[in-house]
């Protein structure tokens, strides 16, 4: 499905990736684990383009995507959901979504779920009740949920998601646990970075460990969940 | 006043609305989605006058002739609005916003002259609105009925945009972009294709109000810059991006200068007060009043950052004493060979030097962009000029004091300016040269207004060209220098701390106001000096030294130049200075000539000339190692 060999990035002058290496196939959740600045919001945008890579390659569903522009590769149907939600304040929920809609895009291959906002409104039962709430006057848990219901209108077949559970309520992280499975349920496959090894090990079937902008493991969830020399070095604070 | 006369200045104050309200809120929209401040807005709005014009002329004087007219004006309007985005504006949106700006001075000079060169250099009078001629009496009053449907089409304009904005998914697409537009772009939204809908539809905004306007108004060639300063002071009045603001400021000031003309000339307290007089100024005072109050306009929000991985600013580095030397020994020993041509050429460029150095100085270390730095070069000029014939000094000493005068300015306009940020700040710059111009203008027995002042020259121990050479270079060169001796003292730091983090520049301790506030009176200062002592060396000034041509002028040395490097404003002043002259010798048609040049260097250099060049020797470097 997504596949990622020796990517570098810079910002400015700044070499933050330094061939990272990753795989998600197709229907599996994989997560990106590290600290503060290890790298994996960077590893994501580079893989959106939106810090276009410096070298490297990346393959979407067969095709080659690093030298296109972000809007290209959401097209393809690889949607993006960024840290900080980033939602359109000044614009409705439904309004977010209508943006988040692709317009007239061409069938790639493959099957993708198709989103309709009521579809969404079952997923995130709490964005049912505000529809016509602008962004900006809701909480973070309920942009957390229209940031990803957004991205979903695109009907893409691999998600990107920056830290989901980031400065969210425990009761909203479980939501969120729960959503992502869903996800999964319907055939997407999602790659995930996140700091928080409880979330990851409840929704991903296999992790990577950034540090310096280097892969450092690779493997199955449960295999990192054996080995806490492994968490120690990497993931402890 | 008498109550109908009143209501009369008030309709005649809403049908001059519409058309400024048109044209700003086109510039407001393209300025929300794209970041571009765009200068060549006021040139579509003159392009839709000229338009119109010509399409009236060859549909006939009739209701459907003229109506066609207008809207196929604002549609073509808007098909150049498409072509400057796609030929120009698309290949430089990652380029820094200064750069971008630039651009569109070029395309100002470039369409002032197809102008020029389709139309001619004579006002055209349009017919009046066919069937629409005649007058409404209201209140005992002749109104024009062309005026009440004006007035009527503001609203219009506003219900319809608001629609677009409010109930369509391109409207939603354009709040998003405003908002985040990297993030739109992540959603599978194509940027290219939402940047050209929204030029079109800025453009077709602009030349509506100026094809509406040919029943009003003469087509000429002044309009473009004269309207694009009403339109950004309504812009920033009512808030940037805000559309509903946009038609709010334009109405307060289309009303506050039909109030100024019909009071007329009022005595007070004995006093004799013009206020026909105060036309010219007062949208002006508007604006400075309303920032100070409300620092982003009526119903403005702070700007949202856009995120851009830009590179920083690189640090300053301080030129050699020893190529230093070098220069001053070759232009010293120029006139020994040189003819006496290139030794007034070479003066003119020595005081444009010292004024973009100044402008470089503001708006580079400083980080506070002004887009009127002229009223200081031409406050200068005036100081040295009626120091001379008014207060009867010596020529050595007016030439010397007129810095302190045009710094004396700088002081009062400073405390304001440096209250605001970004584009805020470059439009209330703006406002005040503007203020000094319509003053220096109107007030014929002191300044000499529209004629200026003639029979200024140099002492005559100075007359000599040569002699005055030298003069022009010791003064402004001393000024150069000393701008960039501060640079690098603990002052400059400090600026330059305070451009790449205000926050953490205030945190540990420096006053960043006050530090902006006394570079801005510096700058000022020496500013004022170039302006005294270009004044000396023509032996009169105009009004346009203190115009928005002359400061684009030093913006477009500076930009030239590039605004990274501390000797690039300098070459900048040079090449424009010079190449300015020689095309204008060979062809009418110079602005189109220095606009193309301008943008050819824009789409190869994006660094500008002296940082471009620095690049490609780089690159060479690295090549051969």
């Amino acid at each position: 499905m997504l596949a990622v060999r020796n990517l570098h990035a810079f910002y400015g002058r700044a070499h933050i990736l330094h061939g990272v290496s990753l795989e998600a196939r197709a229907g599996e959740v994989v997560a990106l684990l590290g600290r503060n600045g290890a790298g994996k919001s960077t590893a994501l945008k580079a893989i959106m383009g939106l810090v276009p890579p410096a070298e490297g390659e990346v393959t979407f569903e067969g095709q080659r995507i690093e030298r296109l522009q972000p809007y290209r590769i959401a097209r393809l149907g690889l949607g993006y959901v960024p840290e900080e939600r980033r939602i359109f304040t000044e614009l409705t929920v439904m309004e977010n979504l209508e943006v988040g809609r692709q317009v007239g895009r061409k069938a790639g291959r493959g099957a993708a779920p198709a989103w309709t906002e009521d579809k969404l409104f079952a997923l995130f039962p709490n964005l049912a009740g505000m529809r016509d709430r602008p962004g900006g006057r809701m909480s973070g848990g309920e942009q957390q949920m229209l940031t990803i219901a957004r991205t979903l209108m695109g009907n893409p077949r691999c998600v990107l998601l920056d830290e989901p559970s980031e400065g969210l309520a425990p009761i909203i992280v479980e939501q969120m646990a729960h959503s992502i499975r869903a996800l999964k349920g319907e055939g997407l496959s999602v790659l995930l970075c996140e700091q928080n090894l409880h979330f990851s090990q409840a929704v991903a079937d296999r992790a990577y460990i950034i540090e310096k902008g280097q892969i450092r493991f690779g493997g199955t969830m449960a295999e990192l969940a054996a080995d806490s020399s492994l968490r120690e070095q990497y993931l402890s604070v | 006043m008498t109550f109908a006369s009143i209501i009369i200045q008030l309709l005649n104050g809403l049908a001059a609305a519409s058309s400024l309200f048109l044209v700003s809120a086109g510039l407001s929209l393209i300025f929300g989605v794209t970041r571009i401040v765009n200068f060549a807005h006021g040139s579509l709005y003159m392009l839709g006058l000229y338009g119109a014009y010509s399409l009236i002329e060859a549909l006939g004087r009739t209701p459907f002739g003229f109506w066609s007219a207008v809207i196929l004006a604002a549609l073509a309007v808007g098909l150049v609005g498409i072509a400057i985005e796609v030929l120009v504006l698309r290949r430089i949106y990652r380029a820094p916003e200064l750069f971008q700006l630039l651009a569109t001075f070029a395309v100002v000079l470039v369409i002032k002259d197809i102008a020029l060169f389709t139309w001619g250099a004579e006002d055209l009078v349009g017919p009046r609105a066919p069937g629409l001629s005649m007058a409404v009496e209201i209140l005992g009053k002749r109104i024009p009925a062309y005026d009440l449907l004006l007035i009527a089409i503001g609203p219009v304009v506003l219900g319809v945009m608001w629609l677009l904005l409010t109930r369509t998914r391109w409207g939603a697409l354009v709040r998003a972009a405003t908002q985040d537009r990297e993030m739109v772009g992540a959603l599978g939204v194509d940027q290219a294709k939402l940047f050209t809908s929204v030029f079109f539809v800025g453009s077709v905004l602009a030349g509506l109000g100026g094809a509406l306007q040919i029943p009003r108004e003469p087509a000429n060639l002044e309009l473009d810059l004269a309207i694009i300063a009403d339109a950004f002071v309504i812009t920033v009045v009512g808030g940037l991006g805000s559309i509903t603001g946009a038609f709010l400021a334009a109405v307060i000031i289309g009303v506050a200068k039909a109030f100024c003309i019909g009071i007329g000339t009022v005595t007070w307290f004995g006093f004799e007060i013009s206020f026909s007089k105060l036309t010219l100024v007062v949208e002006f005072l508007i604006m400075a009043v309303v920032l100070v109050a409300r620092p982003y306009g009526l119903l403005g929000k702070p700007q949202a950052v856009q995120r851009i991985a830009a590179d920083p600013v690189p640090p300053l580095t301080a030129p050699s004493w020893k190529i230093a030397l070098v220069w001053v020994v070759l232009l010293l020993g120029v006139p020994l060979v040189a003819d006496r041509y290139i030794t007034i050429m070479l003066t003119d460029i020595v005081c444009f030097a010292l004024f973009a150095v100044s402008l470089h100085f503001i708006m580079g270390p400083a980080g506070m962009v002004s887009f009127g730095h002229a009223a200081y070069f031409g406050l200068g000029a005036y100081a040295g000029g009626l120091l001379l014939k008014r207060a009867g000094l010596p020529m050595e000493a007016a030439l010397l004091l007129a810095p302190l005068c045009a710094g004396a300015f700088a002081v009062v306009y400073g405390w304001f300016c440096v209250r605001l940020s970004g584009v805020y700040l470059a439009m209330l710059t703006l406002a005040f040269a503007q203020i000094s111009w319509s003053i220096v203008f109107q007030w014929d027995s002191f300044t000499g207004g529209s004629n200026g002042l003639f029979g200024i020259w140099p002492s005559a121990w100075l007359a000599g060209k040569t002699t005055y050479y030298y003069l022009a270079l010791a003064c402004c060169g001393t000024g150069i220098a000393l701008l960039w001796r501060v640079l690098f003292s603990p002052f400059g730091a400090a600026l330059r701390a305070g451009r790449d983090s205000p926050l953490r520049a205030e945190a540990i301790g420096i006053d960043l106001r006050g530090f902006q506030w006394a570079a801005f009176v510096l700058v000022g200062a020496l500013a004022g000096l170039a302006g005294s002592v270009y004044a000396f060396s023509k032996g009169s000034i105009s009004p346009s030294t203190i115009s928005i041509g002359q400061s684009t002028d030093g913006l477009i040395m500076v930009l030239l130049g590039g605004v990274e490097t501390l000797t690039g404003p300098v070459v900048g002043a040079a090449v424009y200075t010079w190449v300015r002259d020689a095309v204008a010798r060979h062809t009418e048609f110079w602005r189109a000539v220095m606009g193309g040049i301008i943008l050819l260097i824009v789409l190869l250099f994006p660094q500008g000339l002296v940082g471009g060049l620095k690049a490609l020797f780089l690159r060479w470097k690295e090549a051969r190692a």
